[in-house]
C-alpha cells in the first residue's frame, strides 16, 4: 500500500508562477499513491481558478474516496475566518485534504486553534523577517479498509509558530491515538528534525526524507 | 510521517511534481 503526503501550494508552478489545473492532475498522476494527504488545498479560490483541488486531485488519482476540510473560510492572508466543523459553505475555503483509492468507514477531523501571537517569518527571496498571523489549523483523518484490516490515515498542516505547532501536535496525536491502529500522520509539520519526540511518545517516524524547497530539498 | 501501532515501510522516495515548492513524500507499506 503507498502513502503519500504532499503540500499543493494551491497547485502553483515555481517555474512561472501560475496554476494551471493540468498539472495538478499530472501531480497525482506522477505520486500514484493509495492514500494522500493534501496541504495548503484550495476550493472556490480566485487564485486557483475557483476549483475544488481536493476533488481534482481525487480524480487524477483514480480516488473515489475524499475528503476537503477547510481551515479557514475567506482568503488566506487576507480576510477570513475560522473554519467550524460540520460547516460546508459555498464560499471560498482553503485548509487540507485526503484522498483514498481503498474505501473509508470514518472520517474524523480535530481543530488546532490559530496561535494567538504573531511570528517572524523568513520568507523565500526576503532578507528580514515578516511578522505574519498564524492562521487555523487541522488534522483529517480517514479509517481505511487496508489490505489487512482497517487503518487510520491522517493528515495535517501544523503552524509555522514554534512551540505552538508543538503544542498542536501534542493534541492531534493523542486525537489520533484514539483511532483504529495502525496509525500514520501524514503532513508539514512545520517541526525542524526530530524535535517532534517531545510530544511524540509512542509514535515513530515513517520516513526521514528532505522535500523542501523541491529544487534541491534541504529539509 | 509519523506512525503509532505496526507499520512495515519498504520503501521512501521524494517526488518531483510540475507544482509546490515541496516535493511529494511517498512510503510504501507492507
Amino acid at each position: 500500500m503507498r502513502l503519500a503526503s504532499v503540500n499543493l501550494l494551491h497547485g502553483r508552478s515555481l517555474s512561472d508562477g501560475q496554476v494551471v489545473p493540468s498539472r495538478l492532475a499530472d501531480a497525482a498522476r506522477l505520486i500514484d499513491a493509495d492514500v494522500v494527504g493534501l496541504q495548503e488545498v484550495d476550493r472556490g479560490q480566485d487564485r486557483s481558478g475557483g476549483a475544488d483541488q481536493t476533488a481534482a486531485f481525487a480524480a487524477s488519482a483514480g480516488a473515489a474516496h475524499w475528503r476537503f476540510a477547510p481551515a479557514l473560510w475567506g482568503t488566506p492572508g487576507a480576510s477570513w475566518r475560522a473554519a467550524l466543523d460540520g460547516e460546508d459553505l459555498a464560499e471560498p475555503g482553503y485548509g487540507i485534504g485526503l484522498v483514498s483509492r481503498r474505501p473509508v468507514q470514518r472520517w474524523v477531523t480535530v481543530r488546532l486553534p490559530a496561535a494567538p501571537v504573531r511570528s517572524p517569518v523568513l520568507i523565500p527571496g526576503t532578507r528580514r523577517p515578516v511578522w505574519l498571523a498564524d492562521e487555523p489549523r487541522l488534522g483529517l483523518a480517514a479509517v481505511v479498509d487496508g489490505p489487512h484490516g482497517p487503518l487510520t490515515v491522517a493528515t495535517t498542516h501544523l503552524s509555522f509558530v514554534p512551540g505552538w505547532n508543538l503544542r498542536q501536535l501534542r493534541r492531534l496525536l493523542r486525537a489520533l491515538s484514539s483511532l483504529p491502529q495502525p496509525v500514520v500522520l501524514l503532513g508539514d509539520l512545520n517541526v525542524p528534525g526530530a524535535t517532534h519526540r517531545v510530544v511524540s511518545h509512542g509514535w515513530r517516524p515513517l520516513a526521514r526524507v528532505a522535500t523542501y524547497p523541491s529544487v534541491r530539498p534541504r529539509v | 510521517m509519523l506512525a503509532l501501532g505496526e507499520v512495515r515501510v519498504t520503501g521512501t522516495e521524494a517526488i518531483a511534481t510540475p507544482i509546490s515548492d515541496h516535493r511529494a513524500l511517498v512510503v510504501d507499506i507492507g
